[in-house]
């Protein structure tokens, strides 16, 4: 098995994610790990799928080829290696405020600066102009990085944007 | 008694409504005394239901015994056919499950719960629960009827990878 990064984003309709896994499902593909959601009016797909040996990149190109020309969806395809995972997150960060270009920037120039990676984010604008602009986003602190050491960084940036922020810890409670 | 294997999904097991106890013989005792063993075992769990061990029978067990997030803490509790008699309020918190490893998902549960049952010792029990202790029953008595986590979510952005590292 070989696994490949496939996205495609277009304009939403119905029966994308169908077309899409039925062109998968021709080639025995797998899909593993998805993301797909509604962006503004556009559906966008990402996932990593596995593909039976002898399946290439190009094999699955034309497969998807004809069903994403019909749907008007621009999509990719290409190899990814078996790439051990990079950290699961322990911590949630919410970042809102009135709409401007620039708050995700400033707040992920500070993580990358600490060495913070981000596992998941997700934003969305709503609202007339200017609008509220809220991003969360799931984060894992490398070691020694404390969580209130974190926060009094971002605090600092959210000062400075004029916007809220909040860190919270992730609980890992087995019921 | 020693601590059992947790089954995992795709377990059908998880899946299943466990029957009402009749008698509480030696059985059903053997039952809950694993039940306890075996949640003891794991770190950080708090909470058990017979199903997760691949016996069908209604039996709970939850201890949240020094937890941070516990406010009524009754120690350890186990119960036979427990219900849900009076439920109040709600709020969503993050749950894991040894049942349903690697996921963590957003659940919304009732703050406060009044909760009847069986005791091991054939007394009926009455037990008033609120915040972390709640929540820990109403999961662990959704596993009697085969309700896991992945039944309770509402949105799909409210699955997570759970962290592995401990």
């Amino acid at each position: 098995m070989a696994s490949f990064a496939l996205s495609a984003v277009g304009r939403d309709r119905p029966g994308i994610v169908a077309a899409v896994t039925e062109a998968l499902f021709g080639l025995n593909a797998n899909i593993e790990d998805s993301s797909m959601t509604l962006l503004r009016g556009n559906f966008a797909i990402m996932m990593v799928l596995a593909a039976p040996d002898g399946v290439s990149a190009h094999d699955i190109d034309a497969r998807l080829g004809p069903a994403c020309e019909r749907l008007g969806l621009v999509y990719s395809v290409s190899p990814v290696g078996d790439v051990p995972e990079t950290g699961h997150p322990s911590h949630t960060l919410s970042v809102y405020g009135a709409d401007k270009p620039g708050i995700l920037y400033h707040v992920s120039r500070t993580l990358a600066e600490r060495g913070v990676n981000i596992c998941d984010l997700h934003s969305k604008l709503v609202g007339s102009a200017p609008g509220v602009w809220a991003v969360t986003l799931e984060l894992a602190l490398p070691g020694g990085l404390s969580s209130s050491a974190l926060e009094a960084q971002l605090a600092g940036v959210a000062r400075e944007l004029g916007v809220d922020l909040t860190l919270n810890q992730i609980d890992e409670d087995l019921l | 008694m020693p601590s059992r294997v947790v089954r995992v999904l795709p377990d059908p097991v998880l899946k299943q409504v466990a029957a009402r106890v009749g008698t509480i013989d030696a059985t059903a005792l053997a039952v809950a005394s694993d039940l306890v063993d075996t949640m003891r075992a794991h770190e950080r769990c708090v909470g058990m239901a017979a199903n997760q061990i691949g016996e069908l029978i209604r039996c709970v067990a939850v201890d949240v015994t020094g937890h941070v997030k516990a406010v009524s803490c009754s120690g350890l509790i186990v119960l036979f056919n427990p219900v849900v008699a009076e439920a109040e309020g709600a709020e969503t918190g993050r749950e894991g499950c040894l049942s349903v490893p690697e996921l963590t998902a957003n659940v919304r549960r009732a703050i406060r719960v009044v909760v009847t049952g069986i005791a091991p010792d054939g007394a009926h029990r009455r037990i008033e629960a609120d915040a972390f202790e709640a929540r820990a029953l109403q999961h662990e008595i959704d596993h009697l009827d085969g309700i896991l986590i992945l039944d309770r979510v509402s949105s799909t952005r409210e699955v997570f990878e759970r962290r592995l590292s401990s």
